[in-house]
């Protein structure tokens, strides 16, 4: 059995799929990607000569299955590899992103191409399913399963007697609006209400973040962690019972996922990627993007939250043991593949 | 006819109070006699409506001579008297004249085996005391229904939902149900609304032991496959002629009175026709009728009646009983209603219970010939591609509601999801519209089907329509004809779903199947060429309702429209999304063009209400 994956290998995300792939099909993959580097015309010619090396499989034994991630660039690549069946991942809500101008004119084109070809479409959550069905995809080849999260490493403690604290685990880039929590917490501390937070990763908008912490004196309770290793990230969510996210846009999220595994109450934006998973006020709380206020508010409402907030963390480990156990996922998932390789 | 009610208990006896509670909850279904059987954990319960054979020996549950098997049973063998030499050869003695003996004996004899023989509509439970088996199985079309919970009690099961809640079976809403109950109208499948409660699905049957723990589900009718073993047919329209003859003169067998639902259309005029030229005497049709013109076809009904001396009946629902028997239907029917025509069914049927016990209907024309003219978009190529030019066109330009639907539906620019989604009111850009944007939009069943329709009918995108409507749209018609027509204990039988008839019908060619005119090609150029022109070349009028304006106007109605931001129901997903204030507000505006979102919440909403919120009128 030769299958080839067709993505960023360096990614958590793409890891966590070929692992689960490898280990259930009991298969080692072989993978290509897109050369990284920072001069454009560099890249531009290694792409043409990782083209070229796809166009090349057709001149040898073809592949038993070709796995590729996003629609509108290995996706559509996957189409000139020599193989019998072909399995796409969509990204995000759609991957023709930005969605106006020639570029979105021009992916949309590719993920129709892409979806249309291909032998199953791969959605990690129903929200992803809107594009999938815009762009032609036959509802039959469409799956819908996240990967899921190995349990195995979250666990729920009870952390009713911990101080109030939350967690912070998406790097610091704009669009995941760090800033918006740090105003928040600023607001609570004028309203005389404590809470702690750990922000983890690293990214380019670390030193705004850092001089607005630094601004407001919020240094004791916004503590900037860095880099945090995978494998610590949950004893670190062990001591939150609180788990913030405030992006302006979202995609299914396996940070949501281990936070509801870990018993950290989500307050996450209000997106449809999260209305998926979270109910406001009954399993979570969501906010609009970009309203530190409103942030404010919900966190001050969940610190008072009690019994609801008890309910939801058992709740969502419940959801989440259930739905999105990566074991078990992963199984179905490459159960699936192993039909659709049988059935030629 | 009747209702059957049961269960099989985990740990504790069977309760006889809980059986005859569950039972007695269905009483509309058969008010003729009530009576049960309980031993150990097991309890069997009917209510009777009696069609065939009126004696008492002839009431249920139905206990072999043996004492081994015991039968509840919902519905009519139609062909059960061609049964009697084969089993009094095979030594079975039978003490009355009831289909429902004759069925005892047959799964005695062959077990499930037999139901490939039998032509009716049927819902029942069969107990195998020795082996202590439990088979319950569902018609081919789901013309009759069976709803089950398997739960940590034990198994239940009933022909309506409410019997299961009178069995003390959790009244709660599975709101996973709810994407597809809201995009889609209905829940397909073995699903319903409500959590740990399902149906029974039409074709399948169901083998218990222990209690329900060991439960094994089988398809015994797969239209795919038996179309594909039909024998050609030479002569389609003699062919079919001769077969819907047949399944009315069957559909005519009864010890009680037999009546007609006559619109005024080709359907129901075909049924009384052909009841006429066999023969058939003391005729009678009940008509709906509407002092709205455009809605009304019965002049129609009446002038066909009177030329084939049948006695006519035609009601006209005023606006105040029409919202009254609409309520009450939605109690009726417990899932919530979708097609809106559920109060003029009831209030027609309570109606006819004066003189008959029996209606027949034109149910099921429609999904099985291709009548609908929604399904005319993908009847031929060239005419979907033009049409898929309206894309194009502005909407300032579109005036026409069905225009401006037409352009929603097409947008979505994939023809499965188009087919998946054809009978419905909302699309993926209404979803968009109304901020639903993490539905799941493909429930299972549903694409299941429509992959088996392609199967079936690889080439042609309209028969895999049908395909898919005659597992789907059709078993919403049936569950509303059911539970009106019962509600009021009244059989309704179907003879457009003959098995003979929808089989041979699916295994013709393609050139039988077009929505040109009226469609229903077949029936058109068969029994339809007998009708007075006046019938058949009539426009189509489809049992409509204006509930906008009955919505705006009626007080009751009215008042509810107000409080519908109020409704428990959207905190449910997805309705939780909705900007429900906003939609009232828009569709107080411009009723026409909010028409299609108000419609479904306001029903879901009563719905609601009447089934979870204390001020019902179920308390």
């Amino acid at each position: 059995m030769r299958i080839l994956f067709l993505g960023e290998t360096y990614r958590a995300d793409a890891i966590s799929w070929m692992k689960g792939v490898e280990a259930n099909l009991g298969v080692k993959l072989e993978t290509r990607e897109l050369p990284k580097g920072n001069s454009r015309v560099l890249r531009m010619i290694a792409a043409f000569g990782f083209f070229g090396k796809l166009l090349l499989t057709r001149f040898s034994k073809p592949y038993d299955l070709v796995l590729a991630e996003r629609a509108t660039s290995y996706g559509f690549f996957a189409l000139f590899v020599h193989t019998k069946k072909r399995v796409v991942a969509q990204q995000g809500i759609t991957d023709v992103y930005p969605e106006g101008g020639f570029s979105g004119f021009y992916k949309s084109f590719l993920q129709r191409f892409a979806y249309k070809k291909a032998d199953l479409v791969h959605a990690w959550g129903n929200v992803m399913t809107y594009a999938m069905l815009e762009s032609g995809a036959s509802p039959y080849k469409i799956m819908v399963l996240p990967k899921g999260i190995d349990l195995s490493r979250y666990r729920c403690p009870d952390k009713k007697d911990l101080s109030p604290s939350f967690i912070v685990t998406r790097s610091l880039y704009d669009l995941y609006r760090h800033i918006d929590i740090v105003e928040a917490v600023k607001i609570l501390q004028d309203r005389y209400i404590y809470i702690k937070g750990y922000m983890v990763g690293d990214g380019p908008e670390k030193p705004e973040v850092q001089s607005l912490i630094h601004k407001y004196q919020l240094q004791d309770r916004l503590i900037l962690k860095g880099h945090v290793p995978n494998d610590q990230l949950p004893e670190l969510m062990d001591l939150c019972r609180y788990y913030i996210a405030v992006p302006t846009t979202e995609g299914v999220s396996s940070s949501l996922f281990e936070a509801m595994a870990s018993g950290c109450y989500p307050i996450v934006t209000d997106l449809p990627a999260n209305q998926a998973f979270i109910k406001n006020g009954k399993n979570g709380h969501l906010v609009a993007p970009c309203q530190p206020t409103e942030l404010a508010d919900a966190i001050e409402s969940v610190l008072k939250g009690g019994n609801q907030v008890d309910e939801a963390l058992e709740e969502n480990r419940r959801y989440i043991e259930l739905h999105v156990d990566y074991k078990k996922n992963m199984k179905i998932i490459s159960d699936k593949y192993r039909t659709l390789m049988q059935n030629n | 006819m009747c209702g059957i009610v049961g269960f099989w208990n985990k740990e504790l006896p069977a309760s006889e109070s809980t059986l005859i509670t569950m039972r007695e909850s269905l009483i509309h279904r058969g008010p003729d006699a009530g009576s049960h059987w309980a031993e150990g954990k097991i309890g069997l319960g009917h209510r009777r409506l009696s069609i065939l054979d009126l004696s008492e020996g002839a009431n249920q549950p139905f206990e072999s001579p043996c004492g081994n098997y015991i039968l509840v049973f919902n519905g009519e063998i139609f062909n059960y008297k061609t049964f009697y030499p084969e089993l009094k050869n095979k030594g079975y003695h039978f003490k009355t004249t009831s289909d429902t003996e004759v069925l005892l004996y047959l799964l005695m004899e062959y077990g499930t085996g037999c139901l490939s023989r039998l032509n009716g509509f049927f819902a029942f439970s069969f107990l195998d005391k020795r082996n202590q088996e439990m088979i319950l199985v569902r018609d081919r079309f789901g013309v009759k229904p069976l709803f089950y919970s398997n739960n940590h009690r034990g198994f239940y099961f009933a022909s309506e939902i409410k019997a299961l809640w009178a069995g003390e079976v959790a009244k709660e809403i599975q709101e996973s149900q709810l994407d597809e109950l809201f995009l889609y109208r209905y829940t397909s499948g073995e699903n319903t609304v409500f959590k740990n409660i399902y149906r029974l699905l039409p074709g399948y049957l169901i083998r218990l032991k222990e209690s329900g723990n060991q439960m094994h589900s089988e398809r015994w009718f797969h239209l795919g496959n038996e179309i594909a073993a039909q024998n050609p047919i030479s002569n389609p329209y003699q062919w079919f002629e001769e077969t819907f003859h047949d399944s009315i003169r069957l559909r005519m067998i009864s010890d009680v009175p037999v009546g007609t639902l006559l619109s005024g259309g080709l359907d129901s005029s075909s049924t009384l026709y052909s009841q006429a030229s066999q023969g058939f005497e003391e005729l009678s049709a009940w008509n709906i009728s509407f002092s709205n013109k455009e809605h009304d076809e019965s002049h129609l009904a009446r002038k066909l009646s009177k030329e084939l001396g049948a006695n006519f009946h035609s009601y006209e629902f005023d606006r105040e009983q029409l919202v009254d028997l609409t309520t009450r239907s939605i109690f009726q029917h417990d899932e919530p209603i979708m097609h809106f025509s559920d109060g003029h069914l009831l209030g027609i049927s309570e109606k006819a219970k004066s003189e008959v016990k029996v209606l027949l209907s034109g149910e099921g024309a429609d999904e099985i010939l291709g009548g609908y003219v929604r399904y005319k978009v993908h009847d031929n190529e060239l005419r979907y591609n033009l049409l898929n030019l309206i894309q194009f066109v502005p909407d300032k330009w579109l005036k026409n509601d069905r225009m401006r639907k037409m352009k929603r539906y097409l947008g979505m620019g994939n023809r499965e999801a188009e087919i998946l989604m054809n009978s419905n009111e909302l699309y993926l850009a209404d979803l968009k519209k109304l901020g639903v944007l993490s539905s799941n939009l493909l429930p299972d069943f549903r694409v299941r089907i429509l992959e088996e329709a392609k199967k079936v009918y690889p080439k042609n995108r309209l028969r895999q329509l049908l395909y898919l409507e005659q597992h789907t749209h059709l078993y919403t018609l049936n569950d509303r004809n059911d539970r009106t027509t019962m509600g009021a204990s009244i059989e309704c039988r179907d003879p457009f779903l003959d098995p003979n008839l929808v089989v041979g019908v699916g295994s013709l060619p393609d050139k039988y199947f077009h929505i040109k005119g009226k469609g229903k090609d077949l029936l058109m150029n068969s029994i339809g060429k007998k009708l007075p022109d006046y019938i058949t070349q009539h426009r189509k009028v489809g049992l409509s309702v204006p509930w906008d304006e009955l919505i705006l106007q009626n007080p009751l109605l009215r008042e509810q429209l107000e409080n519908l931001p109020h409704s428990e129901l959207f905190s449910y997903r997805p309705y939780c999304y909705l900007d429900v204030k906003g939609i009232v507000e828009n569709f107080k505006k411009d009723p026409k063009l909010y028409y299609p979102t108000i419609r479904q919440i306001f029903f879901t909403a009563l719905w609601f209400q009447t089934k979870f919120e204390p001020s019902s009128i179920e308390n």
